[in-house]
């Protein structure tokens, strides 16, 4: 597994932030965002390789390279024919570019790195640059579900490896709009935080004061092969991913079904992809966007789900620390719920002070908790009402 | 063993001078319009009437259950008008550069309001599963020909599987706009802003015997879809893309781009002259192999 996050680059920061409850939200310094509405954002601070300015791709590159590399480490490589399936975010572009676009005089540059980098990147980029580099020669997959792409992303090359199309797959999700229209688009869609003077406070989950996302910004990467392969090479498995689930809402454009129709069928589906029961779950990764809208209603489809069951289980928001990464939320959001279960923990929900009466299950408040797992369920769940759940089995439930 | 047979199919190309199509008689709730975009209106029109032909309804008392219809789109290009970037842009400047103080406090007060909603590569999708009330499993890919291969493979092994009983396959571009049009022009084989169309095509698949308990007419049949991947550094080149179409039509060959939609409309236009067989590379290293033949083949 490979993350660049927020609060940490590597695996192993990741979780160790994530257990001690540390926030990666602070002032946005990417760019002067001091007159915007919003003015925070979970931004990697460190400035990582690549022969492309646009952030995304440096994220998604390093992500995959720490994975390939833990993949490899404790074994020959994963053998046959593998690709990668990721969650990318939209491209925007650069509004000096546009500038000089407009100037008198303007021609496209002549070297292929700055006319890929002007105005903006296609977003797929990153995919084929991964693909080249490691000598993937199954088709590389671009998932743009919004919020539930990263999610999209596990599960579909979970599918894709387990019917045997793919050999082994890199499997994840890269995003960055933490850029002047990024940020300013969700300013004008009243979907983002502002609170401003309290960064670290501001991504509060199942709060009852919460009042908006907090944009983040990030990478995760995992390699999916057979099960029987990967023990075959040597490999140390970190987990696996057991069953996926989708659902379209088919209700509203921004927000969800007040029900929780589709975020509950897609965890239904997904647990009888997993050949599991609502019984199996040990904890939840929590989609947990800290808005208004989605917070009670996944809490409600939550306990459609799982029944008088769901408040003795664990669920977490991940996003409470690092903000939401968008496209790439749910392939690091996964890393967190295998990388906290394979220590004995789920990680705290950061910044729940007031709960919301309407947000009523165990949201580990009050910092990272010991707990053994076997099952976690993770979702996302994306604007425009698409809904993605993934069943990761621990160390333990391999064991 | 059964096979997956077309039931419904419908593509669009825009005229020149035409900015998009009405969808209106497909929307559930007009006022939604004000979110669409032109990639928008051409999905939901394309599937509202490829829907009618394959005689689904997806409302109570279909035979059809909407949980067991997947959606599976390949959407091109994300589009942007010049139109509605101007204002942000002249609202966002000091002394002819661009200054994000400005920008911060006044510019991007100057964006339409629903523009994000209207170029967002998963809104065909939401506009497509809200209107026509498909709430199964889905894929949304991006950005080119290949992606809308890559769809109908994934839909060609949802119903094979009997994961779906339904897939609605369908592809749409929006390419006459500034942004599209910058990055057709910077390829190593860049494409003329005026050989590029907004098109967009829906197939409607299903497994030929729920086509048969369904009673409704089989219009082709999928006989052959195959994807490879060749990789090459993208930093470097690309390459060619080719496309050849054999057919027992005297296949028409145009220097217009449609992009992602464009083999879903090859189909469209070659269903009287089956069988089609399609070969195609495009410039992100996939190669794919397809054959169509008329339904009543075996």
């Amino acid at each position: 597994m490979g993350v660049v996050a927020p609060s940490a680059l590597g695996v192993t920061a990741f979780v160790e932030a994530l257990l001690e409850g540390r926030s990666g939200v602070s002032k946005i310094s990417h760019f002067d965002a001091s007159h915007l509405p919003t003015q925070i954002a979970g931004e990697v601070k460190i400035k990582l390789p690549s022969p492309l300015p646009d952030r995304k791709v440096a994220f998604l590159l390093s992500a995959a390279e720490m994975a390939w590399r833990e993949a490899c480490a404790s074994g020959a490589p994963p053998a046959g024919n593998g690709g990668i399936v990721c969650g990318v975010g939209l491209e925007l572009f650069r509004m000096e570019d546009l500038v000089a676009r407009d100037a008198p005089g303007f021609e496209m540059p002549k070297d292929r790195i700055e006319r890929l980098s002007f105005m903006q990147t296609p977003s797929d980029l990153a995919l084929s640059i991964v693909s080249h580099r490691l000598g993937l020669r199954r088709p590389p997959v671009a998932h743009v579900s919004a919020c539930a792409a990263g999610t999209d992303a596990l599960g579909h090359a979970m599918r894709l490896v387990r019917s045997g199309r793919y050999d082994f797959a890199l499997a994840g999700g890269t995003d960055s709009m933490v850029n002047p229209l990024g940020v300013a688009g969700f300013c004008t869609l009243q979907a983002t935080s502002a609170r401003n003077d309290e960064p670290t406070k501001a991504s509060r989950p199942f709060d009852r004061t919460r009042d908006g996302f907090v944009m983040g910004e990030g990478a995760g990467v995992l390699v999916l092969e057979r099960l029987d392969r990967a023990r075959a090479r040597g490999a140390e498995v970190l987990g696996e991913v057991r069953g996926y689930g989708a659902s379209l809402d088919a209700h509203a454009i921004s927000e969800p079904h007040p029900e929780g129709r589709g975020a509950a069928a897609a965890m239904v589906r997904a647990l009888r992809d997993a050949g599991l029961s609502p019984e199996d779950i040990d904890a939840i990764n929590a989609h947990g966007t800290s808005t208004p809208k989605n917070d009670p209603v996944e809490t409600l489809a939550i306990k459609t789900v799982f029944g008088e069951r769901a408040k003795r289980i664990p669920v977490s928001a991940t996003k409470s620390m690092i903000g939401h990464l968008i496209s790439a939320a749910g392939a690091v959001e996964a890393i967190a719920a295998v990388g906290c279960a394979n220590r004995g923990y789920v990680h705290p929900t950061i910044n729940l002070t007031s709960p919301d009466p309407a947000c009523d299950l165990d949201y580990v408040a009050t910092g990272a908790r010991r707990h053994a797992q076997k099952y976690v369920l993770s979702a996302s769940y994306g604007f425009g009402g698409h809904n993605a759940a993934i069943i990761l089995g621990t160390k333990e439930a391999l064991s | 063993m059964t096979s997956i047979v077309l039931t419904g199919a419908h593509s669009l190309t825009l005229d020149d001078g035409q900015k998009t199509v009405d969808p209106l008689p497909f929307l559930k709730v007009r006022k939604t319009r004000k979110y669409m975009g032109t990639q928008d209106d051409m999905a939901v029109v394309c599937v509202g009437h490829a829907l009618l032909l394959a005689k689904l309804s997806l409302a109570a008392g279909d035979s059809v259950d909407p949980d067991r219809v997947g959606l599976y789109a390949a959407i091109g290009f994300i589009p942007f008008e010049r139109s509605d970037i101007a204002p942000v842009l002249a609202a966002s400047l000091t002394l002819g550069a661009f200054d994000v103080r400005r920008f911060s406090e006044e510019g991007y007060t100057k964006a339409p309001p629903l523009l994000t909603f209207r170029c967002l590569p998963n809104m065909p999708a939401y506009h497509v599963s809200a209107n026509f009330g498909i709430t199964g499993p889905y894929m949304v890919t991006y950005p080119g020909e290949g992606q809308a291969f890559l769809a109908l493979q994934e839909a060609q092994v949802a119903l094979m599987d009997g994961t779906i009983d339904v897939a609605v396959v369908f592809a749409t571009a929006h390419q006459r706009n500034f942004l599209v049009e910058h990055h057709h022009a910077r390829l190593d084989h860049p494409v003329a802003a005026s050989d590029l169309r907004d098109a967009a095509c829906a197939l409607i698949l299903e497994r030929e015997d729920t086509a048969h308990k369904r009673g409704v007419v089989a219009h082709a049949r999928l006989t052959n879809l195959e994807v490879t991947y060749e990789p090459t550094d993208p930093l470097k080149n690309e390459p060619i893309p080719t496309s050849t179409l054999t057919s027992t039509s005297t296949s028409t060959s145009t220097s217009t781009s449609t992009g992602a939609p464009a083999p879903f409309l090859e189909l469209v236009s070659h269903l009287s002259s089956l069988p089609l067989s399609q070969h195609r590379t495009t410039r992100d290293g996939l190669t794919a192999h397809v054959t169509w033949s008329p339904a009543e083949a075996t």
